[in-house]
């Protein structure tokens, strides 16, 4: 056992004099981090999310009651553009796009009251763009209402005349004025309403950081794991791993205590990247105890995983194309760069293979829905297993291979 | 004619051998097959305690994997070794303890220094912390590398790697060492460096086994030579016992003048093709 250790202190040692190496295993995943932490924030203020749309006026003051009415929803951000080549544009801008444009043609005005008729185009970008149907119902909405309160006006003054033929045209011009009135209050406060709420969820609200965090740190975990499980392969290649077969170490002693290197390597690099991510990008702790066995718990599985991966190549280039498939696979597959619920449930299903599902379901369990460590037992148990299970198929993979005399 | 002079060889190893205690070693018809391809096919010899024994052959003629069977790395598949009168199968891990091994790779971290080399090479024998510290100093004495002991290996030149190669294969005081082809590689300098170091050692009275295939290397070191080729042993004996051969074998026309003419006479190659 103490040979195994020293094998470990080694590889330890090894990497310690390599500063440069210790560097990227920090900086970059906190780049990445601080990027798209900040891109995938989430806000519960309502003030924050708006709709950009481009507006094109052809009927200039004569729908400015209406335009502002559109304002007035808080959530279409207006922005009046000067000609329709002026919307497309908006429209196919790489940068500033809006979601979509209408154009109130001139009359449209006189219209919504009734006199003419006229129709407003509302031009949207193609596919399937939430907020470019968002704002196309809220056009919707408000024309709709326009058209209800003047259908009501309508009908009051036929019903006036029809009960009153001598009514003066002041009389039914007050009449048809009353009803609009009545049937704007009747919008703005209808008998039968629906309210909508947000379920508030226990703890802090979470963040983008909250998913990115471990999401990032993980999946860096698994990258500095793989390549630093590797060196077994540099060491065959040096022919310091034959040696070491030709002094008393057994085979076991010797990958155990390679593994056992690149696991502290894992746990201290997961440990580093949380803390900094709680601390500086202001992620959710959450459960610290549930949040330290899962730091202990993944890097275990993600030793065990790098040790098969290992065992199934043989030169450094294979495990390279390798490694980066595993990887990358398993982060974008089990929840590292985006929340697990997000995906299909089929693909959900499919996620349970990969470590990095179990991994990150048990951070969003303790950083975002405030859990504590009764509800992660499951992922932890199912990590260790996954750790277990790999390192015995590697060592047997290994055993097979192998020529030497292992006494 | 070949096997004759193999078998008049043999007979002249067997002439000259001494007590049956004293062999360090004893391969006894030992072959190695991988697939198909037989790199070792039944080759027998003894090492005698304190002697330098050559294993001198061109490349691909089995002297690495007779090493390896040497040192327990590798199985025979058939035959036997023993290696202090221990089972190389058996009890690898008791001759592991006892012997050294100084492979034909330059098998250091190049990133350590020579002391942290030798020190994580000393832990492997369980050597306790303060004699592990004396040893590898007395070995970077040895092997003048002691003024740059703190330097990572990796600013080292070939010839200073290649004693390290050494030093690290005495780091456990061995009964035996087996050295495969330790100056390839190195300029005459450094080579003359490592064979002074190599007399010192046989001075001391330690058993070693040399491969190469320079056979003034063979010459200069070595008490007795096998010739391998293909896998066979093709013959056996001090230098002056295989020159004399010419005269108990129809096969040689003339006395030949080094070993090189007389593997080249055994075998129709040299030593270098």
């Amino acid at each position: 056992m103490n040979r195994l250790f020293q094998v470990a202190m080694k590889d330890l040692t090894l990497l310690w004099k390599d500063k440069g190496a210790l560097v990227y295993m920090l900086v970059v995943p906190l780049v990445l981090m601080a990027i798209l932490g900040s891109i995938f924030k989430v806000d519960s203020s309502t003030d924050s999310f708006s709709v950009p749309l481009a507006v094109v006026n052809q009927d200039g003051a004569a729908s400015k009651q209406f335009t502002n009415v559109l304002s007035s929803t808080k959530v279409l951000k207006l922005e009046f553009v000067a000609d329709e080549a002026a919307a497309k544009q908006r429209l196919s801008d790489v940068n500033n796009s809006v979601p979509a444009y209408i154009v109130i043609p001139a009359g449209y005005g006189a219209a919504l009251e009734g006199q003419g008729q006229a129709q407003l185009a509302v031009v949207k970008t193609p596919g399937n763009d939430a907020r470019a149907a968002a704002a196309e119902s809220i056009v919707r909405d408000v024309v709709n209402s326009y058209n209800a309160v003047r259908t009501s006006r309508a009908a009051a003054v036929a019903a006036y005349k029809q009960a009153m033929p001598n009514a003066t045209a002041d009389q039914l011009q007050a009449v048809g004025l009353a009803a609009g009135s009545q049937a704007q209050e009747s919008l703005r406060k209808p008998t039968a309403s629906i309210s909508a709420q947000e379920q508030k969820q226990e703890g802090p609200t979470p963040s983008g950081f909250d998913v990115v965090v471990p999401g990032y740190a993980l999946m860096f975990a698994l990258f500095a794991i793989s390549n630093g499980a590797g060196s077994i392969l540099e060491e065959k290649e040096a022919g310091t791993f034959k040696r070491l077969l030709l002094t008393p170490l057994r085979p076991w002693a010797l990958i155990g205590g390679k593994m056992f290197a690149q696991y502290v390597i894992g746990v201290i690099q997961v440990a580093l990247l949380l803390l900094i991510g709680i601390v500086g990008f202001g992620a959710h702790a959450g459960n610290l105890l549930g949040l330290v066995l899962l730091t202990l718990a993944v890097p275990f599985a993600a030793t065990g995983l790098a040790m098969l991966l290992v065992s199934l190549v043989r030169s450094r280039r294979q495990l390279a194309s390798v490694s980066t498939l595993v990887v990358l696979g398993s982060s974008a597959l089990g929840g590292a760069w985006f929340p697990l619920w997000l995906l299909p449930n089929w693909m959900q299903g499919v996620s349970r293979v990969t470590l990095t599902s179990w991994a990150m379901e048990g951070f969003n369990k303790i950083m975002i829905f405030g859990k504590g460590v009764g509800d992660i037992l499951p992922n932890l148990a199912v990590l260790i297993v996954y750790g277990l299970v790999c390192y015995l198929i590697a060592t047997r993979l290994f055993r097979a291979r192998s020529e030497e005399v292992a006494a | 004619m070949r096997s004759a002079l193999q078998e008049q060889a043999s007979i002249t190893t067997l002439t000259a051998t001494q007590s049956h205690i004293n062999d360090v070693v004893n391969v006894a018809a030992a072959a190695k097959t991988f697939g198909k391809f037989e790199a070792v096919k039944g080759i027998s010899f003894t090492i005698k305690r304190g002697e330098t024994f050559g294993l001198l052959g061109p490349n691909g003629a089995g002297k690495s994997t007779t090493i390896n069977m040497i040192s327990s790395y590798l199985r025979p598949t058939s035959g036997h070794v023993t290696v202090l009168g221990m089972d190389t199968v058996k009890q690898a891990d008791d001759i592991k303890e006892r012997i050294g091994v100084v492979p034909q790779e330059l098998a250091l971290y190049e990133e350590l220094t020579a002391e942290e080399n030798l020190t994580f090479f000393g832990q492997m024998y369980q050597l306790e912390r303060k004699a592990l510290q004396a040893r590898a100093a007395e070995l970077l004495n040895l092997m003048g590398l002691y003024d740059r002991r703190s330097e990572p290996v990796k600013h080292y030149s070939g010839g200073m790697k290649r004693r390290l190669n050494i030093a690290v294969g005495l780091i456990n005081n061995p009964d035996l060492l087996l050295l495969d082809e330790p100056t390839v590689g190195v300029d005459p300098q450094s080579r003359n460096a490592i064979f002074e170091n190599i007399e010192q050692l046989k001075a001391n009275g330690l058993t070693l086994l040399y491969t190469t295939h320079y056979m003034e290397e063979a010459e200069r070191l070595c008490d007795r030579i096998a010739i391998v080729d293909n896998g066979k042993l093709i013959a056996i004996g001090t230098l002056d016992q295989l020159l004399a051969l010419r005269d108990q074998s129809e096969i040689l026309v003339q006395k030949p003048r080094g070993l090189e003419e007389l593997f080249l006479q055994l075998t129709g190659k040299t030593l270098r093709e």
